[in-house]
């Protein structure tokens, strides 16, 4: 019957359209979600905009730090592919062995692989996405090569170069250790960081969750470089910023891109040292070519102006691994490490100015008492000697020709708490709380932090050992030059600082004057007086008063060789430390090279 | 002035085509909104052409549907050669448009003959077939085959598989009509089913094959098509349930060619979400029906057999094309009726609707007791018609 063959038609076209109707309702009631990703994924495309990080200047504005244009070369991967020899002609135009491309290449790989096996399902989808997204291949590939690539696409399909920062370090080698270097961050750094949004904050408002962990899941964030030690590494929060972003729609259509989400990088904040980098210059050059650490604080406000550790490094060429084979490999002294904060040392006869405070302080002494010195302290004991026989020697005196007998007789008076506590006032024995990474505390050695590792009572060949510095007493150069400065302004707690902005704390501390008075005439005798132990040394044309210290260290070796004091005596201003690790003698030693030094502080205004 | 009188043309029919209308012009619209840099007119230019090409075709479709098929019926064959003439001159002496001979320019506009054949070859095979009486067996079948199959292979030659995929399934669903037996239809189809695969997978050698495919899709950036196919699917996907909003659709950043033509259904998809897309089945769904129950109620072959035609001719466009956009059919360029933009596809289809109206206006009041049947040796109503309508 042919009208029921019409229907049938009719119904035949029907029930194709209720097919179409029920994948319509599949496609956009329930999976409306998933299309929608995908879609957008492909329609937008989200650009990070690394932040620059904050300029590093000295006190009166000179460079240290900056961020210096460079070339990145990214790859995609799936561009470069198609191209057999592209490896080669990349590497002759970056002047690298084949290999290393090949080996940076290999390890994309490595990383597309790792991220599509984290969804099995989609493993073959996922790689083609990946190979599409560019990659970090080489940075600071320079401007020639950066030109030649962007400028002959067709020979280098795939590669990408990006504009981008490189820390420079004008100054190189000097301040490296107050400056620092950046690194890159460890895995563990990395993942906690990520999952604090340390990298990403703000971010969701842009490009919503998702987006963030598909920025993720292609690893950005990960070659962030990071600051490793100094300023760098104590600042990073105020000088790194935060990163941008901005998310762009696709526009072929209109030939051009539109932004419909950017949230502007956040510069990081420019930082102003104390440090004076004519002053550091100076003082690297006195310790150049020793082992040793020398610092230069302002005893008005604990700034410090230098702050030298030899030997030293060059934080611009820390990345490239030839230096670091030579920062880091045997026999290189240890460069990173910055010994004014960081190395403990046995401080010697530097203490005894400690100990004369202490036992004054507590009137056990008086600046005239008088003690005689035989070149032995007991006649039963062999070790407790003296260098000299300095005869008959009141305070003064002693510390002028850094006298033994005279310290062991005052420490015994004065008794370990005593001197523990004083030592500690003026610094010793603990951190100055200085704004750089790895700062170490020193020993001030009491009878229950000898018990206390198990090494037995304390007896009195301690207190005498303690009394001239030695023993189990050991500070930081910067303590030595925290306990000068406070001696030398009439007894003001300061707190050193390399940063300009950080407003260090001051404190009057409970010392009579009379007492800092009285020390610092024995170390104005020092310098200035024929017996003195740093006499000849030829600080006295510039009023230095200070204190030697010839430190025994282990057996065989040479001592420490120290100078501690403070300029000029009539108004200090400077307080300062050189120490040079098994350099000799004090005075003879470590005194002369602070006279470059002193010659700078007395014409600086 | 005669008083336009639609009498049983359905002025619902009507309605739907003018719904369809209002939404591909807000599609248009919406995906052309003024640009950044200065192609204003251009692009509202689609929009403002639309206009006019559907303000056209409705007076194209009121008058023609005021005709008694009895006028055309005459011309059918005619037509039918006109066409074929046309598009022959066309793959002679015709400019390649990407990748495609089908256009002619006329004036201002260009016109696809292709278009208009399909028109011609429903109107040749219901003017064939109205009396024949051996449909039901197998040599009665080949003249209709012959009338369909001249045109797809030019077509295909153009080359236009789209279209060409058109007329197949409109000379079935005629002859089913018509009263062909279901067996021979599907031994037919079977059989050709079987030659197209044979001969593609052991005669043909791989650059032969290579060949057909490329011959078969005639756009060069077939890959991209691919792309776009998916891509359609997700902003339809994306549209979800309520769609973005007018204007908001993001896929004119990614199909850049067709979106206005042959994926302006992923564009509703997108903006009009899952409601959109249902509203514009149904109302493809109420025209279809109003057209089938003219069909239905028509006693006279050949307007019968017209409408069945003219519906499967736009039913098969629509869904192949729907089917492209939803992932459900191969890539074809074919538009979707009375949604895309182009003049030559929305005159065709409105002609075909005119017709179907003419239909529904012209019924022929039977004399016979009995339904007109085709039935070999059974022909009751041949009683000359044409007198009788006249």
């Amino acid at each position: 019957m042919e009208r029921k063959r019409i229907m049938v038609v009719g119904l035949a076209i029907l029930l194709v359209m209720l097919v179409y109707e029920s994948r319509l309702f599949y496609m956009q009631a329930l999976n409306a979600r998933r299309f929608s990703e995908e879609f957008e994924r492909y329609v937008h495309d989200v650009e990070v905009i690394p932040p620059g990080r904050g300029k590093i200047v000295d006190r009166n504005g000179v460079l240290l730090a900056y961020d210096e244009r460079t070339f990145d070369l990214y790859v995609i991967l799936k561009g470069f592919e198609k191209s057999p020899n592209i490896n080669v002609a990349l590497a002759n135009i970056l002047g690298k062995p084949v290999d290393a491309v090949d080996e940076a290449i290999g390890k994309i790989n490595e990383k597309i692989e790792r991220i599509a096996r984290t969804r099995p399902k989609e493993y073959a989808k996922m790689i083609l996405r990946e190979k599409r997204t560019p990659y970090l291949l080489f940075r600071d590939i320079g401007f020639d090569a950066a030109y030649h690539i962007e400028c002959r696409q067709d020979l280098y399909p795939g590669a990408v170069v990006a504009a981008t920062f490189k820390r420079a370090y004008p100054e190189g080698e000097s301040a490296a250790h107050i400056v620092g270097y950046l690194g890159r961050m460890t895995e563990d750094d990395f993942s906690r960081k990520w999952d604090s949004g340390y990298f990403t904050s703000g971010f969701a408002d842009v490009i919503g969750e998702e987006g963030i962990e598909l920025l993720g899941r292609r690893g950005y964030f990960q070659d962030e470089l990071v600051g490793k030690s100094g300023v760098e590494l104590s600042y990073q929060e105020q000088l790194r910023g935060g990163y941008g972003v901005r998310i762009n729609e696709r526009n072929v259509f209109r030939g051009l891109k539109e932004t419909i989400g950017y949230k502007p990088s956040a510069c990081g904040e420019d930082i102003t040292l104390t440090i004076d980098i004519v002053l550091q210059k100076i003082v690297d050059k006195a310790l150049a070519g020793r082992h040793g650490a020398a610092v230069v604080i302002d005893v008005t406000n604990g700034e410090v102006l230098a702050m030298a550790s030899a030997p030293t490094f060059n934080p611009n060429l820390i990345r490239s691994p030839e230096m670091s084979k030579e920062y880091f490999g045997e026999g290189g002294g240890n460069p990173m490490l910055n010994r004014t904060i960081s190395g403990r040392y046995q401080v010697g006869s530097v203490f005894k100015i400690a100990t004369a405070v202490a036992a004054l302080s507590d009137g056990k002494i008086t600046p005239d008492r008088k003690v005689t010195c035989t070149g032995k302290y007991s006649p039963t004991s062999s070790y407790f000697n003296c260098w000299s026989q300095h005869g008959e020697v009141a305070l003064e005196d002693a510390i002028a020709r850094s006298c033994n007998v005279f310290f062991f007789d005052t420490g015994k008076r004065a008794g370990p708490e005593s001197i523990a506590h004083w030592g500690g006032m003026l610094g010793l024995g603990g951190k100055t709380g200085i704004d750089l990474p790895e700062e170490a505390d020193g020993i001030m050695p009491t009878r229950e932090w000898k018990a206390s590792h198990g090494w037995g009572a304390w007896n009195d060949s301690d207190t005498l050992s303690m009394a001239i510095g030695q023993g189990y007493v050991t500070a930081t150069p910067l303590q030595a030059a925290t306990m000068m400065a406070i001696v030398a302004n009439g007894g003001i707690k300061i707190s050193p600082h390399v940063v300009k902005s950080t407003v260090g704390e001051m404190e009057k501390l409970p010392i009579d004057a009379n007492v800092l008075k009285a020390v610092c005439k024995g170390m104005y005798n020092v310098v200035h007086e024929s017996y003195g132990t740093a006499f000849s040394s030829g600080l006295r044309r510039y009023g230095v008063a200070g204190k030697t210290s010839t430190a025994q260290t282990i057996k065989g070796k040479e001592d420490h060789a120290w100078f501690a004091g403070f300029m000029p005596f009539d108004k200090p201003r400077y307080a300062f430390v050189m120490m040079v690790e098994h350099g000799g003698h004090g005075g003879a030693v470590a005194a002369p090279l602070l006279v470059p030094i002193a010659e700078y502080l007395s014409t600086r205004n | 002035m005669k008083k336009i009188h639609l009498g049983n043309a359905r002025w619902q029919i009507i309605a739907c085509l003018l719904l369809l209308s209002t939404i591909s012009l807000l599609c248009l619209w919406g995906i052309e909104q003024p640009g950044v840099n200065g192609n204003v007119e251009l692009l509202r230019l689609n929009v403002v052409k639309q206009t006019i090409f559907i303000g056209a075709a409705l007076i194209a479709l009121i008058l023609i549907s005021h005709i008694s098929f009895n006028q055309y019926r005459k011309f059918s064959y005619a037509l039918y050669g006109l066409c074929i003439v046309a598009i022959i001159l066309i793959l002679i002496f015709g400019k390649s448009v990407r990748g495609m001979k089908g256009w002619i320019s006329v004036g201002p506009f260009t016109l696809q003959p292709s278009e208009f054949m399909k028109v011609a070859l429903v109107m040749a095979l219901a003017r064939y077939m109205m009396y024949q009486k051996n449909l039901s067996s197998v040599r009665g079948l080949l003249g209709p085959f012959l009338l369909s199959g001249v045109p797809m292979f030019l077509v295909l030659l153009q080359p236009d598989l789209g279209t060409a995929m058109i007329f197949f399934p409109v000379c079935i669903a005629m002859l089913y009509a018509a009263g062909a037996r279901v067996r021979h239809l599907i031994s037919v189809f079977l059989l050709s089913a079987m030659l197209a695969v044979t001969a593609y997978f052991f005669v043909l050698k791989d650059y032969q094959k290579d060949r057909l495919i490329a011959f078969a899709s005639p756009d060069k950036v077939s890959r991209d098509k691919t792309l776009q196919q998916t891509r359609s699917q997700w902003a339809i996907g994306a549209g979800g349930l309520t769609g973005r909003g007018l204007g908001e659709s993001l896929l004119y950043s990614v199909l850049v060619p067709d979106k206005h033509t042959d994926f302006i259904f992923s564009v509703i998809g997108e903006e009009f979400g899952w409601m959109g897309c249902t509203l514009v089945l149904i109302l493809y769904g109420i025209v279809f029906y109003l057209s089938m129950k003219i069909a239905y109620e028509s006693r006279e072959p050949y307007g019968k057999l017209l409408v069945v035609g003219m519906v499967t001719f736009i039913a098969a466009q629509m869904l192949i094309n729907i089917g492209m956009t939803i992932g459900l059919a191969p890539i074809t360029g074919i538009t979707l009726p009375f949604l895309s933009y182009g003049g030559s596809s929305l005159l065709t289809v409105f002609i075909a609707v005119a017709m179907v109206l003419g239909v529904g206006r012209n019924w022929v009041p039977s004399f016979a007791s009995r339904d007109f049947e085709f039935r070999t040796g059974q022909i009751r109503t041949e009683l000359g018609n044409e007198k009788l309508i006249k």
